[in-house]
C-alpha cells in the first residue's frame, strides 16, 4: 500500500517536473521557432501574424522565396566561406594559445604569475569597441588589413577565455604532472598529451564561446574589411536593413542560414560540452 | 610548496623557462592587440584627436578637458548609470535563475538532456538575430506578440522599447534568454563536484529540498559561482550590441550605454579624444569597484 | 626586478604610442598639403583630359557605394559603363554605417576609393577633410542647365560642385483618394493650392469622424526618416534644423517656429490622429490610413495596393510657404583618384552615369525623381496629369529645402533621430530640442564644424 502510494506520487512528481521542463524549454525556444517559421512567410503575413498563436506556426503561404533572394541576390554562401575560414582560424588560436598561457598560470610556478593574472583580469574589463580604432591603426601597421588573419587574430588573445583556461588547470590534480615528470616528460608533452585530452569539457566550452563570438562579430570587420573579398556574414544581414525598406521575411531566412550552421556544430559536439560536462570525470 | 621548490632548483628553472614559453604567445598577442591600443586610448584621451579632422586642424593636447566633459555632460554620466543599473539586473537574475535552472536539470530523469539542449539553444542565436527577434516580440502595437499574450490574462498593453522605464530592462531580459543557458552548463558542471553523500547525510537529518540547495548546493559552488558573477559582470558591462541594433540608446537616452556612448563619440561624432576618455573612465572605475570588492571579501 | 620590468614595458608602450599618435598628426599634415597640390593641379588634369580623349581607356575606378534598393541595377548599370569606355570598374556595396567607418579609415588604410555614391549628407564631412574633389572644372553646362535646381543646390557645397546625380527625391503626401474624397476633404490640384493649416487640421478631423480611425502616418515605426519628412513642415512654420549662415543649431533648431513644428508633430499623436504604437511599414497600404507622410521609394508597393486610388497631395502651408524637402543620393570622385591620375576614368564614368539612358534605368527601378528634366519628359508619370507630375512641379518651382549640409550631418541625424523618437514616446518637444540643440553645438564648435 504505502509503495503504491509514494510510486503515484513519485509518477506525479516526474510529470510535474516534465511540465516544468517544458513550460521552461517553451520560452528558450519559442523565439527561436518564430525566427524559422517567418523565415518561410512573406512579409506582409509576418505582420498579420504577429498578434496570435500562428506567429509560432507554419501555415499560409509558405515558400522558399525568401531563402532563394538571400542565397542569389545577398550571396549568402560568399560571405559564408568568409565567416566559416576566420571562424576557424580563430576558433583554433583561441583555444590553444589561451590553454597555453592558461596552463602555465594553473600548474606552473613561476615569477611574475601573479602579475600576469590580475592584468589578464584587468585587461578583461576593456570593452574591444573602445579600442577598436586604434587596433585598425596597429593592424594596418602590420600590413594585416583585408586579410583573414587581421580579421581573426587580434582577439584571440581573450582575457576571459585565459581565466577559464587558469581556473580550470589550477584545479587539475597536479599529481598527474609530477608523476609525468619523474618519467622524464617535458613539459611541452605534458601539456600536450596529459593535460588536453584531460580537458576536453573545458576546450569545448572555450571553443564555443570563441565561435559565437566570431561567427557574430560585427563591428570590427566594417574596418578590417576594405573590399567584398572578406566580408563576413553579420556586415551582409547588416546590408539587409536599409533606411527606406527592411523585408523582414529575408533578414529572418538569412539569420535561419546564419544561425543553422552554429545550431548543427553544436549538436555534433553536444556530447562533449554537455555530457563530458556533467559526467564526472576528472574531477577527483 | 615553496620549500620543495627550493630543493629542485634546476627542476624549477626548467618550469619558468617552460612557463614564459608558454605564456609569450598570448602576451605577445595581448600586448599588441590589447594593452598598445589601450595605452594608445590612454595618450589620445587627453588630446582632442578626431577620427578625420577638418583639413586644417592639428591634434594637440588639451589636459584634462575631456574627463571634465564626462562629468559634465548628462547623457555621459546616464550612460554609466544606465550600464551599471543594467548590470544590476541582469547579474543577480543570470546567478539565481541560473542556478535553480541548473540544479532543475541535474536531476537522473530520462530525457533531461534534451532540455539542457534546448536551454542552451539561444546561446548559438548571434546578438545581432537575437535583437531583431525581440524586437518582433517587444512590439508596442497593442497587436504584437508578448501585447497580445498579455491582453489574455487582461494586461494592458506596454509599449516596451519605447517606454523609458521598461526599454532597459529589455534589453537585460533579452540578454538573460541568450545567456542563461551558458551560466546554466557552467553552474551545472560546478555541480559535479558536489558530492552526493553530502545530499544522503543531508537526506536522513531530514533537511529539506530548500535547506539542501542552501545549505549545500550554494557553499558547494562557491568558486563556480564567483566565475559565473565575475564574467557576467564584465559582460554585461560592456552591452553594446542591442543597444547598437535596436534602440540606438533612446527612448530618452535610457538605454545608452557606456560602451554605445564612447562608440557615437568616436564614429558619429568623430571625437576619439573624448571617445578615449570614455572608455578609459569606465575601466579605472570598474578596476576601482573590483578592487573595493575583492578587499570587502577578504574582509568576510 | 619586477618592477623594473614592469616600468620599462609600460615606459616603452608610451612611447610607441605616442610616436602613434605624433605619426598620425603628421599624417594629417601630409593629407593637408596633399590636397594643397591636388587643387593646384585639378585644372590642369581636367584640361589634359579633355586635350586626349578616351586617355582612360583601361584604367581600373574602385566604387563604393552606399547600398540600398538600387544595388542590382547599379550593378548592371556599371556593367555597360565597362563596356560602354572599356575601363574597369570595381563596384563594391556596402551599408550605410559601413561605408561611414571604411571612409573614415580609408586615409589611415590608404585605400581610398575612386569614386563613391552615397548619400548627399556624408559628403561635406568627407570634403571637409580633403577627401573629396572638387568638380567644377569638369561638369558642363549642358549637364548643369538640364538639371533640376533642387539637384544643383544638393551638388554645391562651398560655393563648389563636388557631386553629380542621377535622381532627387520626391516627398508629398500620399494619399488614398476615396477616402478624401468619402470624407468631403478638398483634393488640391497643385502645390500652389495647398491646404492651410486651418484646412489641413479640419482635413484631420473630418478623415477622423468620416471613420478612419488613424488619419495620418508619419512613418512612426523609423524616427530617423522623419527627420527628412518633417523638414518641409519645419520650415513651413518658419524654422530650420541649423542655422545656414553660422552651422550651428542653437536659436534655430530650438527656435520657436522650429518647437511649434514639433509641438504640431506631437498634437497629431495627442489628438489621436496618428497611431504611436503602429511600428509597422505597411499601415497605409493596409488601409488604416487616409495620408502618408512618406518619400518618393514607396511609390511602387502603395500603387501595387491602392491603385488608381493612390494620388499626391501637397503638403500643406502652416503659416510661411509650402515646402517639399529634396536631396538624395549623389556620385563624387575622391581626391584619391586626382592623385593617382585616374579623374579622367572617373569622371568620364561619372558623365557616362549622368546620362539620360542610365538616369532613366535606375529611375524604373527606385521610382526617384530624375534629375534632369529631359529624362522626365520622357516618363509619362511625371508628365502633366501623372501620378508623380506634383514631385516634379514642387522641384522645378524651387520650393524644396535642403537638410542641413554641413559636416555635422550625422551628429545633427544622430540627435534628431532621438529627439523625433522621444517626442513621439511623449517627450516635451521643447525640452528635447533644447537639449539636442546644446549638445550638437558643443561637438560641432569643439571639431571646426561651424561655418567661419
Amino acid at each position: 500500500m504505502r509503495t503504491a502510494m509514494s510510486k503515484r506520487k513519485k509518477i506525479i512528481i516526474k510529470l510535474c517536473m516534465y511540465l516544468g521542463y517544458l513550460l521552461i524549454a517553451a520560452i528558450f525556444i519559442g523565439p527561436i521557432v518564430f525566427l524559422f517559421v517567418s523565415s518561410l512567410k512573406p512579409y506582409v503575413q509576418i505582420e498579420s501574424d504577429m498578434s496570435n498563436i500562428r506567429a509560432f506556426i507554419p501555415y499560409g503561404d509558405l515558400s522558399l522565396d525568401n531563402y532563394i533572394n538571400v542565397i542569389v541576390k545577398a550571396d549568402f554562401f560568399k560571405f559564408f566561406k568568409n565567416s566559416v575560414v576566420v571562424t576557424i582560424i580563430f576558433v583554433l588560436l583561441a583555444t590553444t594559445i589561451n590553454a597555453m598561457i592558461g596552463y602555465a598560470l594553473g600548474m606552473l610556478n613561476f615569477r611574475g604569475k601573479a602579475i600576469i593574472i590580475s592584468t589578464i583580469v584587468a585587461l578583461s574589463i576593456i570593452p574591444t569597441e573602445s579600442i577598436i580604432i586604434n587596433r585598425f591603426m596597429t593592424v594596418n601597421s602590420l600590413g594585416m588589413l583585408n586579410t583573414y588573419i587581421g580579421l581573426a587574430i587580434p582577439s584571440v588573445a581573450y582575457p576571459m577565455y585565459m581565466y577559464l583556461y587558469y581556473n580550470h588547470f589550477k584545479g587539475m590534480p597536479k599529481e598527474l604532472q609530477e608523476a609525468a615528470i619523474i618519467d622524464g616528460a617535458s613539459y611541452w608533452k605534458i601539456f600536450t598529451k596529459i593535460m588536453m585530452p584531460l580537458s576536453k569539457p573545458i576546450i569545448t566550452t572555450v571553443a564555443i564561446m570563441a565561435f559565437i563570438r566570431s561567427w557574430s562579430d560585427l563591428l570590427w570587420p566594417t574596418l578590417v574589411t576594405r573590399d567584398g573579398t572578406y566580408r563576413t556574414l553579420p556586415l551582409a544581414l547588416k546590408s539587409l536593413f536599409s533606411d527606406t525598406y527592411t523585408d523582414w521575411g529575408q533578414v529572418f531566412a538569412f539569420s535561419t542560414l546564419m544561425v543553422i550552421p552554429t545550431m548543427i556544430l553544436f549538436l555534433v559536439f553536444q556530447k562533449q560540452f554537455v555530457a563530458s560536462v556533467t559526467s564526472s570525470g576528472i574531477k577527483g | 610548496m615553496a620549500n620543495s621548490s627550493k630543493k629542485k632548483s634546476g627542476l624549477q628553472r626548467g618550469e619558468s623557462k617552460a612557463a614564459f614559453l608558454f605564456c609569450t604567445p598570448a602576451v605577445v598577442l595581448a600586448l599588441v592587440f590589447i594593452i598598445l591600443p589601450f595605452a594608445m586610448s590612454v595618450v589620445y584621451s587627453f588630446t582632442n584627436k578626431q577620427l578625420i579632422p577638418k583639413v586644417g586642424i592639428e591634434t594637440a593636447f588639451v589636459g584634462l578637458k575631456n574627463y571634465i566633459e564626462i562629468f559634465t555632460s548628462k547623457v555621459t554620466v546616464l550612460s554609466f548609470k544606465n550600464t551599471f543599473l543594467y548590470a544590476l539586473i541582469v547579474v543577480p537574475s543570470v546567478l539565481v535563475i541560473g542556478t535553480v535552472l541548473a540544479v532543475f536539470v541535474n536531476q537522473k530523469i530520462k530525457g533531461v538532456q534534451v532540455f539542457r539542449l534546448i536551454y542552451f539553444s539561444p546561446q548559438v542565436v548571434t546578438m545581432t538575430v537575437v535583437a531583431v527577434i525581440w524586437a518582433f516580440i517587444f512590439s508596442s502595437n497593442s497587436s504584437g506578440l508578448l501585447n497580445s499574450f498579455l491582453g489574455l490574462l487582461h494586461i494592458a498593453p506596454q509599449k516596451w522599447l519605447q517606454d523609458q522605464h521598461l526599454a532597459l530592462p529589455c534589453l537585460a531580459i533579452m540578454y538573460i534568454w541568450q545567456n542563461l543557458g551558458m551560466q546554466m552548463l557552467i553552474i551545472l558542471s560546478g555541480l559535479q563536484y558536489i558530492s552526493e553523500e553530502l545530499y544522503e547525510a543531508a537526506e536522513i537529518d531530514g533537511c529539506t529540498t530548500f535547506e539542501k540547495f542552501i545549505y549545500i548546493t550554494v557553499p558547494g559552488l562557491k568558486n563556480t559561482l564567483v566565475y559565473v558573477l565575475v564574467s557576467v559582470i564584465i559582460n554585461s558591462l560592456k552591452v553594446f550590441t542591442q543597444v547598437y541594433v535596436l534602440t540606438n540608446g533612446g527612448p530618452s537616452n535610457a538605454t545608452t550605454t557606456v560602451v554605445f556612448q564612447l562608440y557615437k563619440a568616436g564614429f558619429v561624432n568623430g571625437q576619439v579624444g573624448y571617445s578615449s576618455a570614455i572608455a578609459v573612465t569606465f575601466f579605472m572605475l570598474v578596476m576601482v569597484i573590483s578592487i573595493l570588492q575583492n578587499k570587502f571579501a577578504k574582509e568576510d | 626586478m619586477k618592477k623594473k620590468i614592469f616600468a620599462g614595458l609600460l615606459s616603452a608602450m608610451m612611447v610607441v604610442s605616442l610616436a602613434a599618435c605624433g605619426s598620425s598628426e603628421t599624417g594629417a599634415t601630409a593629407t593637408e598639403s596633399k590636397s594643397e597640390t591636388t587643387a593646384n593641379t585639378a585644372d590642369g588634369t581636367a584640361a589634359a583630359a579633355t586635350d586626349a580623349q578616351g586617355g582612360y581607356e583601361g584604367k581600373e575606378v574602385k566604387v563604393w557605394i552606399s547600398s540600398g534598393a538600387e544595388d542590382d541595377i547599379y550593378r548592371e548599370m556599371f556593367d555597360k559603363i565597362e563596356g560602354d569606355l572599356n575601363i574597369t570598374i570595381t563596384d563594391e556595396y556596402y551599408s550605410k554605417d559601413e561605408l561611414d567607418n571604411k571612409m573614415q579609415t580609408s586615409s589611415i588604410a590608404g585605400d581610398m576609393p575612386d569614386a563613391v555614391v552615397a548619400d548627399y549628407l556624408l559628403i561635406p564631412k568627407y570634403y571637409e577633410a580633403g577627401l573629396v574633389a572638387n568638380l567644377d572644372d569638369y561638369v558642363t553646362d549642358e549637364l548643369m542647365d538640364d538639371y533640376l535646381p533642387s539637384v544643383v543646390s544638393e551638388c554645391t557645397y562651398n560655393d563648389h560642385i563636388i557631386s553629380v546625380a542621377q535622381f532627387d527625391s520626391g516627398l508629398a503626401f500620399w494619399a488614398n483618394k476615396s477616402m478624401l474624397e468619402n470624407a468631403g476633404v478638398r483634393i488640391p490640384a497643385d502645390y500652389k493650392d495647398a491646404w492651410d493649416k486651418a484646412e489641413f487640421e479640419d482635413a484631420l478631423k473630418k478623415l477622423k469622424d468620416s471613420g478612419v480611425e488613424w488619419p495620418i502616418y508619419v512613418r512612426q515605426n523609423k524616427p530617423s526618416t522623419e527627420y527628412y519628412t518633417w523638414m518641409p513642415f519645419v520650415a513651413s512654420f518658419g524654422g530650420d534644423y541649423m542655422n545656414r549662415e553660422t552651422g550651428l543649431c542653437t536659436g534655430t533648431l530650438d527656435g520657436d517656429n522650429t518647437i511649434a513644428s514639433f509641438d504640431f508633430l506631437a498634437k497629431l499623436f495627442t489628438d489621436g490622429y496618428a497611431d504611436a504604437t503602429c511600428d509597422y511599414e505597411d499601415s497605409f497600404q493596409k488601409g488604416e490610413n487616409a495620408l502618408a507622410l512618406y518619400g518618393h521609394s514607396k511609390y511602387q508597393d502603395y500603387k501595387a495596393a491602392l491603385g488608381d486610388d493612390l494620388i499626391l497631395v501637397p503638403l500643406p502651408d502652416m503659416g510661411h510657404g509650402v515646402y517639399t524637402c529634396s536631396g538624395s543620393t549623389v556620385m563624387i570622385m575622391t581626391t584619391g583618384a586626382q592623385e593617382s591620375g585616374k579623374d579622367d576614368a572617373v569622371w568620364a564614368m561619372l558623365q557616362e552615369a549622368t546620362n539620360p539612358d542610365y538616369i532613366k534605368m535606375v529611375v524604373d527601378v527606385n521610382g526617384a525623381v530624375p534629375a534632369r528634366s529631359s529624362v522626365m519628359d520622357a516618363i509619362p508619370d511625371y508628365c502633366e496629369g501623372g501620378t508623380l507630375y506634383l514631385y516634379r512641379q514642387q522641384l522645378e518651382s524651387g520650393i524644396s529645402f535642403l537638410r542641413p549640409y554641413t559636416p555635422a550631418h550625422m551628429t545633427i541625424y544622430d540627435a534628431m533621430a532621438s529627439v523625433i523618437g522621444n517626442i513621439y514616446a511623449g517627450a516635451d518637444p521643447a525640452t528635447e530640442l533644447h537639449d539636442a540643440a546644446a549638445n550638437i553645438d558643443e561637438i560641432i564648435t569643439e571639431n571646426g564644424w561651424n561655418f567661419q
